[in-house]
């Protein structure tokens, strides 16, 4: 059929039109492709690596050597110990283990099992110090070969301390050696590591067991372990925003196709009617106008897939090193190709039926008289409007008849908005974290955690130091835990403040951190019930405070009161708190950081989302761009004779332009400001949804600088369109609006 | 009689109101010759035009169409009987702004059982040099001559014209008459000039004069004259 080449034609006639529509449902397709790729290439690997090299269950850690034989056959779990140690040197900590056969196995990505005298390193920690295998490394005078680079399944998000936020391989790795090795490095090692994998009946029995035969240090759970759980919070939390993200393009996509389509077949509406008089049914009709939603479709989704797919390889290898995670098998996710071919199908050809659907039931002598035309073309007539002078009564009139456009416009700078803003605001959350947690809250320099509960008369506590006592505890009826820590009545360490930034004394009263305050739905005065996650005890604590801390699910009280509620003697402690660094035993120290290392190198990973920001934001701009820009251009061409009328009348082009367009100056300035909020409360709620369950929370700020950064780059980016919109609009001549009146 | 229309009648309502459009006109015409329909604005002009061609509906009455009664026919049968039947030539041409020149009168062969040669129809009305431009490129002139090779084209049995010079020069209208002329000696085909301009009706073989929606006159024109000697 001849007539299916005029929707190519149109296309082509009003190509940066159709062009910008094509590139939504690409940026569409592309997005969903990209994420819903990576993130299936990630998982699929992910769940492979951790069966087929045993994940583990959790694992604990005792102060005696426990009686392996005895638990197994009591709990009927898989045990596995890994000989453990840590060494700091020249800023960096090793966390040096040795290779386990059944728990935890090393996936070996390059090189070999080490022997003797040989060490496999994290992947992270071989690439930030540029080792290659073969090359060696001196570690406590001795010198190892480096054998190749070894992923373990217990450390995919490699995280120094359990609490900290970003990883950081400058100065944080893993080490796996031979356990020949290991007892001759380290001849007296402080404590005993156990992975366990099997399921626990009753975990709490299981525990206290550990506790009263061989005293226990410390316990984890698979769920509570971040450097487990952090993958999978954040590949669900990428999941997550994969659908919605590109559900939001499509829409606005597929509405504005419709607008465009109502547009075309309105000034088309003679040729069509002409297509019925000559012979042409319907169907025939339909078929050759629906090839504009097919090839916006086709050529759209097509372009997204093919750069999305290309894309979600390199992002796939991102998040693969940033979770150091291995590639076990090449994923080529076909369901995720189907849905992102189908779901821009779906939404475009309903689009284009709606907006067909309507013409198709004119008679053929009202399409070649364009009733249609005379119907749309009419301006609502609102008596409100006749208070204001003529130019901004007709802008007024032009935003209340185009309200469907106006409101896209406004909801697409709210979804820029929060795009933005979402990139802007992890980066300041967690500089603010920071900032406020470790800068504000903590006043220490080093914090050391010791391997027992005692009152440790060999250590000689100068006024630079303070002892601190903490334990670990389930919240009853939820999936959480929370810390709480003794200190010091009078601490110079530690110093909490309340939203009014009052300081909060330390006291015999529980003093909880906001974030863990706003998961549970905790005002002061309410009542949290805990067990301790060792002895099963419980507790019923009120909330005297909450004191705003952004990071973490703790709770503060004096040393004192801790020790006499949960039953140690008034003056054992668990680790320290100091201003300057402490000689200690290396058989003391259970594990120990020093606050400017780590405060220094959270803010250089900080600085790493910057790519993340840039494209986010690159996003987000090219969305607003192309919104503003097709619906700009639709109301010029729609009221080219108007525009014409107008200039013939001596209207100049800055009025005619206020006349028609200057509503969208609302639209953007509405979007702007409900998007802001918007973006706080979505990506509240997404961390909340992220977090549910999981012993990590973080308040999310968003800075005046960010705020103003993403007005600037979405201003800029409107005043760009306007400008190609103002061009178009200027090349409406009077002369050729009389000519096709003439014809 | 190739067409025969029995009370033919026509009505608009608009709110409350009910225009008659068309009051039981009835009419014969034969095959082979030129008709011209004339009548002040609102006369009913044009609605005689859509129904004639299948394009509208009439409220009462009967019209037969080659023995075919095509006031009973459904939609499909409609779209048939313009497909075999009709050819269409409108005041604003309606040519398809997306397709060429040949492209446009093409996409109505297509649709023929027994379509003329395309390149000899574009000859005949004198376009077969733009045959690869586009209809806004061309003049109104020019547009309507490729109307007309559109109608053509198909080999109809009958073409409707509505006031196919009305947008026209002098020239240019003189020159679209000439050819509606020279198609049907040529081929024989039924013509029906919808015009308000009745210096046309001196080409005509009879001539309908319509006011208010009543058939007032039908007057047969025995003394014919050629498209080329009509003047105005």
């Amino acid at each position: 059929m001849l007539i299916k080449k005029i929707p190519l034609r149109v296309m082509k006639r009003e190509f940066l039109q159709f062009f910008s529509i094509i590139m939504l449902v690409a940026i569409a397709s592309m997005t969903y492709t990209l994420f819903a790729v990576s993130m299936e290439d990630i998982d699929v690997n992910y769940k492979m690596f951790i069966k087929d090299y045993v994940q583990e269950d959790g694992y604990f850690i005792t102060s005696q050597n426990i009686d392996e034989k005895l638990l197994k056959e009591k709990f009927g779990v898989e045990l596995e110990e890994r000989l453990f140690y840590e060494v700091q040197e020249n800023g960096i900590t090793l966390r040096i283990f040795s290779i386990s056969d059944r728990i935890n196995k090393p996936y070996i990505e390059a090189g070999k099992k080490p022997q003797d005298g040989e060490v496999l390193l994290d992947p992270s920690f071989f690439k930030a110090h540029q080792y290659h295998t073969n090359d060696s490394i001196t570690i406590l005078n001795k010198k190892f070969t480096v054998s190749g680079i070894g992923y373990l399944p217990d450390y995919i998000y490699i995280i120094k301390n359990d609490q900290d936020i970003l990883p950081d391989p400058k100065h944080f790795g893993v080490v796996l050696m031979t356990e020949n090795d290991m007892k001759k490095l380290f001849p007296a090692l402080p404590v005993h590591y156990y992975s366990y994998k099997g399921r626990l009946n009753n975990i709490e029995d299981f525990k206290s067991f550990i506790n009263s035969n061989w005293h226990l240090l410390k316990f984890v759970e698979k769920s509570e372990n971040p450097r487990i759980i952090y993958t999978e919070m954040k590949l669900e939390n990428a999941k997550r925003m994969t659908l919605p993200l590109s559900l939001f393009i499509i829409l606005v996509s597929s509405f504005i196709l419709f607008i465009v389509m109502r547009r075309i077949i309105n000034t088309m509406h003679a040729e069509i009617g002409t297509l019925y008089s000559m012979g042409y049914t319907q169907k025939d009709v339909f078929r050759v106008f629906m090839r504009f939603p097919l090839y916006i479709w086709l050529t759209g989704s097509i372009l997204g897939i093919l750069l999305g797919y290309f894309e979600a390889y390199p992002l796939s290898e991102f998040y693969r090193s940033y979770f150091t995670l291995p590639k076990l098998k090449n994923v080529l996710p076909w369901q995720h190709i189907f849905v992102a071919l189908a779901l821009p199908a779906v939404f475009i050809f309903i689009s284009g039926y709606l907006a067909l659907k309507n013409f198709f039931k004119l008679t053929i002598v009202q399409m070649l008289h364009g009733v249609d035309e005379i119907k749309f073309g009419k301006l609502p007539d609102i008596k409100f409007f006749d208070r204001f002078e003529f130019q901004t009564k007709i802008m007024l009139k032009y935003g209340y008849r185009h309200f469907a456009r106006e409101l896209v416009l406004a909801v697409g700078i709210i979804f820029s908005t929060i795009l933005m803003m979402y990139g802007m605001t992890a980066k300041d959350s967690i500089v603010v974290a920071i900032e406020r947690t470790y800068e504000k809250n903590f006043k220490y320099e080093y914090l050391y955690l010791l391997n027992s509960v005692s009152t440790h008369p060999e250590i000689k506590l100068t006024n630079q130091a303070e002892p601190y006592n903490v334990m670990s505890f389930d919240i009853e009826g939820r999936k959480l835990s929370i810390m709480i820590y003794g200190i010091k009545k009078d601490s110079q360490m530690i110093k909490l403040y309340d939203n009014k930034g009052n300081e909060i004394p330390i006291s015999n009263k529980l003093v909880i951190s906001r974030p863990l305050a706003n998961k549970l739905g905790l005002k002061e005065g309410d009542k949290i019930h805990i067990k301790s996650k060792f002895t099963d005890k419980k507790y019923t604590l009120k909330v005297y405070k909450i004191a705003d801390l952004p990071v973490g699910n703790s709770g503060y009280m004096d040393l004192e009161s801790f020790n006499k509620i949960f039953g140690y003697s008034r003056e054992e402690y668990i680790g320290i708190f100091s201003k300057e660094k402490l000689s200690l035993s290396n058989n003391l120290i259970f594990e120990s950081y020093s606050k400017s290392e780590l405060v220094n190198t959270i803010k250089a990973s900080a600085g790493d989302l910057s790519k993340t920001i840039e494209v986010m934001a690159l996003v987000a701009a090219i969305l607003a761009l192309l919104i503003v820009y097709v619906l700009s251009t639709l109301t010029v061409n729609e009221n080219k004779k108007n525009i014409g009328i107008l200039k013939m009348l001596g209207y100049r082009e800055g009025s005619i332009f206020k006349m028609m367009l200057g509503f969208n100056n609302f639209s953007f300035l509405a979007g702007f400001i409900i998007g802001v909020p918007l973006s706080k409360i979505t990506m509240d709620s997404l961390m909340n949804a992220a977090t549910k369950d999981i012993d990590f929370a973080m308040m999310l700020d968003v800075s005046t600088k960010s705020i103003f950064s993403t007005f600037a780059v979405l201003f800029f980016v409107f005043v760009v369109s306007r400008f190609l919109v103002r061009r178009k609009m200027a090349k409406v001549m009077p002369v050729e609006i009389l000519r096709e009146q003439v014809d | 009689m190739f067409v025969k229309a029995e009370k033919l009648s026509k009505i608009y309502r608009i709110g409350k109101n009910e225009i008659r459009a068309l009051n039981e006109v009835s009419f014969e015409l034969e095959r082979g010759k030129i008709y011209t329909v004339i009548g002040p604005s609102g006369s009913g002009k044009t609605t005689l035009f859509n129904i004639l061609g299948g394009l509208d509906r009439a409220e009462e009455g009967r019209i037969f169409v080659d023995g075919k009664e095509i006031t009973a026919m459904d939609q499909k049968k409609l779209s048939d009987y313009r497909r075999d039947y009709v050819g269409f030539v409108f005041q604003f041409y309606n040519l398809i702004n997306g397709l060429t020149v040949y492209e446009n009168v093409l996409s109505s062969a297509a649709l023929s059982k027994n379509p003329l040669d395309v390149d000899m129809v574009l000859e005949m009305m004198d376009v077969y040099s733009e045959k690869n431009k586009f209809p806004f490129e061309l003049s109104g002139g020019q547009q309507q001559r490729v109307a007309i090779a559109r109608a053509v084209v198909k080999n109809p049995a009958m073409i409707l014209c509505d006031e196919p010079t009305g947008a026209l020069d002098y020239e240019s209208s003189k020159l679209v008459l000439k050819l509606l002329e020279d198609v049907n000696k040529r081929f024989g085909t039924t013509i029906l000039i919808i015009t308000h301009n009745l210096a046309i009706s001196k080409m005509a073989d009879a001539t309908l004069r319509l006011r208010s929606g009543r058939l007032v006159e039908f007057s047969e024109n025995p003394q014919k004259i050629s498209a080329q000697e009509v003047s105005w």
